[in-house]
């Protein structure tokens, strides 16, 4: 027999002759078509946003479409700091100190660690399904959802090396004054009331993605929000290593090193 | 006239030396038509080299390429390229992601896939040297002299340990496919003796390979790109391993296990 795909051809399809964009308006000087003498982000002249802007709150402009309210930029930016630094003991952190210390190319040492903190083990690979289920369940009280939450059914709702997260519990309080208003951080909050006793509670994931919810980000803008506002501590403990000698970094001897042998058998 | 004029002729089109797919009549790669000249014909890691380098070599080269593979990527996460993907494993990142940020890892200067440049472009060096009139002996006092009396010589030595038990494990790959020692390799040999008998010290698979495929005809540039994905499959197993335990159970580190060393704590 022989498949009848040995014929090929084009469907067809209608592709974009040039690419369209709500963020960035570019203008060019007249000597050169490739060069800008004017840049406009979603409206805003980049200039007046150096003068009159913070990162943070450009950063909100780039993503939404408009800049933040006042009381919006401050919840964004304490969320910015609550995630700055996931330690030097993440998994994420160990790998950007792991690139620093072998010498990889310091390029390169953000990438890696940001790759590391995608993962869904205390990072930011499980934000936009967080958010799409937070958004959902906030419509209804959060009692009904106790059971499920102990019963690790909710995303995030979890433990951290066996227990409720401490520090995101710690996070949580510390954001509440700024977040409460917000819908689903006040659903997630009291949800964390329910059940940290039973040492089951939010990780930083959970607290992320309700932020982002009631700033307006959309579930699939919040993966890669997060790790953006996770860089910086990242960054900071790769690059501490980069000049370090390899003996700097953690290399068990072979005493300490356990080969299975089951393979194979 | 304007300045731009070399950027004018790829506005709004794609220029290719190495080939493309043409929908309904095929996929054309370096003068090759990939489902009838390459498909079937040639090994994945001859269209590899012809990839990176747009010749496509024999077989023979072709397989030692492949062997040398399996000789940099083996699955120990204590390798710097590894530990980052153990470290996505027990993350619960993907596999596509761990492999890649291990391959990111290894352009490294220390290991992995940039000293190979320094490596070929090292003993293509000492090659002039000894060619213009310098004993080895003397090329390697020079070369020692460069790193402050250290015998850290591109392709010599080796990070935690000595010795380089893959060498001997490629010279019979080498012979059983039928590779002569050619003049860089040859070269490589007498500085190992002499480095040896100075310093203790022997070469390292980036000195052997560099040798070798300087007297294959390969550049500097070209055994980097043939060589970018060079330690993929180790981390792929270092993540596997990880993916498949309990998450974050990769190295888990105490606070204790780290010492903090930074200025005593301050007010804002």
């Amino acid at each position: 027999m022989t498949s009848s795909s040995s014929s090929v051809k084009s469907r067809g399809d209608v592709f974009a002759s040039k690419i369209e964009t709500k963020i960035t308006d570019e203008q060019s000087p007249q000597h050169n078509p490739y060069h800008v003498n004017k840049q406009v982000i979603h409206g805003y002249d980049h200039l007046d946003l150096i003068d009159n802007c913070n990162f943070a709150d450009v950063i909100y402009l780039l993503l939404r479409g408009n800049l933040p309210s006042d009381k919006d930029s401050v919840l964004f930016n304490k969320l910015a700091l609550a995630l700055i630094n996931p330690g030097p003991r993440h998994p994420a952190a160990q790998a950007s100190i792991t690139a620093g210390v072998g010498k990889s190319d310091t390029v390169n040492i953000l990438p890696i660690g940001l790759g590391v903190y995608g993962g869904t083990f205390d990072g930011a690979g499980d934000i936009e399904n967080i958010i799409r289920f937070f958004r959902k369940a906030a419509r209804r009280p959060v009692a009904e959802f106790k059971e499920d939450a102990l019963n690790r059914k909710i995303p995030s709702i979890t433990q951290h090396y066996g227990d409720a997260d401490t520090y995101a519990n710690i996070i949580l309080e510390k954001l509440k004054p700024y977040a409460i208003e917000g819908k689903i951080f006040s659903w997630v909050y009291q949800l964390q009331t329910l059940i940290y006793s039973n040492n089951i509670g939010v990780t930083k994931a959970s607290i992320a993605a309700a932020i982002f919810a009631d700033l307006g980000f959309q579930p699939r803008q919040g993966g890669a929000l997060m790790q953006l506002l996770a860089a910086p501590g990242l960054l900071a403990h790769g690059l501490e290593f980069s000049n370090k000698p390899v003996t700097a970094m953690l290399f068990e001897p072979d005493e300490t090193y356990h080969i299975e042998t089951n393979y194979h058998e | 006239m304007n300045n731009y004029q070399p950027w004018e002729k790829y506005h709004g089109r794609i220029v290719s030396s190495r080939g493309g797919w043409k929908i309904g009549s095929g996929v054309k790669n370096c003068g090759y038509d990939m489902m009838n000249d390459l498909v079937g014909k040639a090994s994945y890691m001859q269209v590899v080299v012809l990839n990176a380098t747009g010749r496509l070599p024999n077989k023979a080269i072709a397989d030692w390429i492949e062997t040398i593979h399996i000789c940099l990527s083996w699955p120990d996460p204590r390798i710097w390229c590894n530990r980052i993907g153990a470290l996505a494993g027990s993350s619960r990142t993907s596999s596509v992601a761990a492999s890649c940020l291990g391959v990111l890892a290894a352009e490294s200067t220390s290991y992995g896939i940039k000293p190979l440049i320094s490596g070929v472009e090292f003993i293509e060096h000492a090659y002039t040297q000894i060619e213009l009139g310098l004993s080895v002996d003397e090329f390697i006092t020079e070369e020692v002299k460069k790193h402050g009396g250290k015998p850290y010589l591109m392709g010599y030595a080796r990070p935690i340990a000595k010795g380089d038990e893959r060498i001997p494990a490629m010279e019979k790959v080498s012979e059983k496919l039928g590779f002569t020692i050619g003049k860089h390799l040859s070269l490589a040999y007498k500085i190992e003796e002499i480095l040896s008998g100075r310093f203790d010290e022997t070469m390292n698979i980036n000195g052997y390979m560099s040798a070798f495929l300087v007297d294959q005809g390969f550049t500097a540039t070209e055994v980097y790109r043939t060589f970018s994905a060079l330690v993929v499959s180790g981390v792929t197993a270092c993540y596997a391993d990880t993916a498949d335990r309990v998450e974050g159970g990769f190295a888990p580190l105490k606070t204790t296990d780290v010492i903090y060393k930074g200025a005593p704590t301050r007010k804002v």
